[in-house]
């Protein structure tokens, strides 16, 4: 008792100074999380009081095809996601590393598709890919065969494309100001100790960019597990789930079917995969 | 003297209810729905002292935007419904307000069809909830140009626009092998007969074949049992499946939106399309589309013999929660006067009661709409409709993907839509 009374005279300044950010915390992140956990055990199709019913929304989350797809999905997003977005924007941050004049133009230019909203950037995509749509009219003018970017089988790649084209100026940022980082007289040894540029960026440039590689990995790998605005606008999760990210999958359950407590469920194991992806990814860096 | 005035205006202003402000809850049943009711709400504030403020929320969200508000203590004091949208609301806690008080047997009389009104109060146990201020019904439509350049025969055309005459899904095969064609010489057909939108959320599109095959208007069975697994959903998907794989349809109908279809049609890329409201038809099209030359054509018979369309209406609710039911109820009282009903006529939502303006009913093509009113199936007032909607239009997806077989996508609608009511 004694202990507690002294700590809390010792940092009741520090106390009172992170009061704010803790009820701020505790108010829209852990009391949310709490609930959405207490809710995970009901049947509430938000009409009426909601049903305690046990585990039985996990037992039959694992069962249930369209979890398991919107699950599968997600993982296909991050596969397709992560490499692609980690090498496209690291060569952009080559590109631009090595420009002389106008790089901070480039630069903008390349940031400019994160500052539009991520719905506009949808609806025009959208368009864009449409089976008459101005991408395969340009592909019928040059003899080549109209594209279905939206079947069954494109529609993953074909969204990750959007959001590839729309993040590598952001990441590029990251791996930038990593390259600007190398000191140049490193570099210079090595031309002169006889080391091309393919030994050069293998042996110096790589290692060192290694803990601004493993932060973008996490920062897309979770971006990856939270896409939905772009399947919501573009496809709806179509065609017949082929699209449908977790994300989408708990609002369609919860705010389209309004079955509450089952969405909950759904998010509460949205919400561990990610934490644990974090925790994971986390200890990577710490490692390294 | 001057304070005691003061009082006996207030107290009157009170009673009258002058001054008040209801708010109005609208979908965007018209582009800007808050500017096409202006005219409105100015005339009916000018008569009775009573504001209307408009606020539009989506029709995809207008359910949980209501329940949010109702769950608040926030709801708007009227609500605009359609059939599929209010039950949940009625459910809702007993969120609305019974209207059966308020609808006098003259008013009721005076509706174009008054036992649409029993039908919404069946859905909800027996009493009104919701009051329709207007209503539509669906036609088809065919590009003439295109017939005439396919060589259709006339003889199929009057069968399609004569509502003593019938035409039948073969017809529509027929026509489908006339239309689709290569324009551009490129080995793959670039003109076609139809355009079903694969990827849509709407409840309609796969209703209307549906019900065309004979299925069930509620979507139950006599039992009360969801009407899937039925030979009536078998014979719709497989006829959409035959027309895709005949290459009847463009490709990738499998994710194509209803707007896309309709903008199909427009471009002169399809002949045929079967969900034209009158507001397109009649209004919009002729504006933005002056060269296309079509023609509005009734429902095609299903192979069962059914001929059906779809109808829809504006439905009004009042919150129980308002504080201005009175109020709220003589702004729905003045949208259904006969002054009101000819504003809404001129934008081609049709009067529920009164009757049309002289120009707009001598015109044949109103007169289409109408002629369909009477085996028009409104949309199933079911509490789990929101999920059944999700469920068949999935499958059909499903179909058209080639990943099933219209008897597995029945089977699999009826299980899917058995558990929906389960929960």
């Amino acid at each position: 008792m004694k202990t507690i009374k002294n700590t809390l005279q010792k940092y009741y300044v520090d106390f009172v100074l992170a009061l704010p950010g803790l009820l701020f915390l505790t108010t829209f992140f852990v009391a949310p999380i709490i609930a959405m956990f207490i809710v995970s055990f009901t049947r509430w199709p938000i009409i009426g009081n909601p049903t305690f019913v046990g585990i039985r929304n996990y037992y039959r989350l694992f069962s249930d095809e369209f979890f398991l797809k919107a699950l599968k999905n997600t993982l296909y997003y991050t596969l397709i996601l992560v490499p692609s977005i980690i090498s496209f924007s690291f060569l952009l941050a080559l590109l631009l590393r090595n420009i002389t004049r106008g790089k901070e133009f480039f630069k903008a230019i390349y940031l400019f598709p994160m500052v539009v909203t991520l719905t506009s950037t949808a609806a025009i995509w959208k368009g864009l890919y449409l089976p008459f749509g101005p991408l395969n009219q340009l592909l019928v003018k040059l003899g080549l065969r109209p594209i279905e970017f939206l079947s069954v089988e494109l529609v993953i790649p074909s969204l990750c494309l959007v959001l590839i084209w729309r993040d590598i100026g952001y990441y590029a940022l990251y791996f930038l100001a990593g390259l600007e980082e190398i000191p140049p007289e490193i570099l210079e040894a090595a031309t002169i100790d006889g080391a091309g540029a393919f030994h050069r960026f293998r042996y110096i440039v790589l290692p060192i960019m290694k803990p601004v590689t493993l932060l973008v990995s996490v920062l897309v790998t979770i971006g990856s597990f939270m896409i939905f605005t772009l399947v919501y606008v573009i496809t709806a999760g179509g065609p017949a789930y082929s699209s449908q990210a977790l994300l989408n999958y708990i609002y369609d359950t919860g705010w389209k079917e309004f079955r509450m407590g089952y969405a909950a469920a759904a998010a509460m194991i949205y919400f561990i995969i990610l934490f644990a992806l974090s925790m994971a990814q986390k200890l990577v860096i710490k490692h390294e | 003297m001057k304070r005691l005035l003061l009082v006996g205006w207030l107290l009157v202003v009170g009673v009258l209810g002058w001054g008040v402000t209801i708010r109005f809850w609208t979908c965007p049943f018209i582009d800007r729905p808050e500017i096409f009711l202006a005219p409105l709400v100015e005339k009916f504030s000018a008569q009775t002292g009573i504001n209307v403020e408009i606020s539009v929320v989506s029709y995809a969200e207008a359910v949980v935007k209501y329940q949010a508000a109702i769950a608040a203590g926030e709801a708007p004091d009227i609500m605009y419904l359609t059939e599929g949208r209010f039950v949940p609301i009625v459910e809702f806690g007993e969120a609305l307000e019974p209207l059966d008080k308020y609808l006098s047997p003259e008013l009721r009389n005076r509706f174009v069809r008054p036992e649409l009104l029993d039908m919404l109060a069946a859905a909800t146990g027996g009493t009104l909830y919701v009051v329709p201020i207007f209503f539509v019904t669906y036609l088809g439509a065919v590009n003439v140009d295109i017939l005439e350049a396919s060589g259709v025969p006339q003889d199929l055309i009057n069968k399609m626009t004569d509502p003593n005459q019938i035409y039948t899904w073969d017809d529509l095969l027929y026509l489908a092998k006339l239309v689709t064609k290569d324009l551009d010489g490129d080995g793959k057909p670039d003109q076609w007969l139809y355009a079903y939108p694969g990827g849509t959320g709407w409840i309609h599109p796969f209703l209307l074949w549906y019900w065309s095959a004979g299925g069930s208007p509620t979507l139950l069975t006599e039992e009360g049992k969801p009407a899937f697994d039925t030979e009536a959903t078998r014979l719709a998907l497989s006829f959409l499946l035959r027309l895709q794989q005949e290459g009847f349809m463009p490709p990738g109908i499998a994710y194509l939106e209803a707007g896309d279809a309709i903008a199909l049609f427009t471009a002169g890329k399809t002949a045929f399309i079967n969900n034209v409201w009158p507001s397109n038809a009649l209004k919009i099209w002729p504006e933005q589309f002056p060269e296309l030359n079509y023609r509005l054509v009734y429902p095609p018979v299903g192979p069962t013999g059914a001929r059906t369309t779809y109808y829809g209406s504006g439905l009004l609710a009042i919150a129980r929660q308002s504080k201005y039911k009175n109020e709220a109820w003589k702004f729905i009282e003045f949208l259904l006067t006969d002054d009101a009903q000819a504003y809404l006529a001129r934008s081609y939502y049709f009067p529920i009661t009164g009757k049309l303006p002289e120009d707009l009913a001598v015109d044949p093509r109103v007169k289409m709409y109408y002629d369909v009113l009477f085996y028009a199936i409104p949309e199933p007032m079911h509490p789990a409709m929101a999920r059944w909607k999700v469920i068949y239009n999935s499958e059909v997806q499903a179909v058209l993907i080639g990943r099933k077989t219209p008897e597995q996508a029945a089977v699999d609608m009826q299980r899917r839509a058995e558990e929906a009511l389960k929960e």
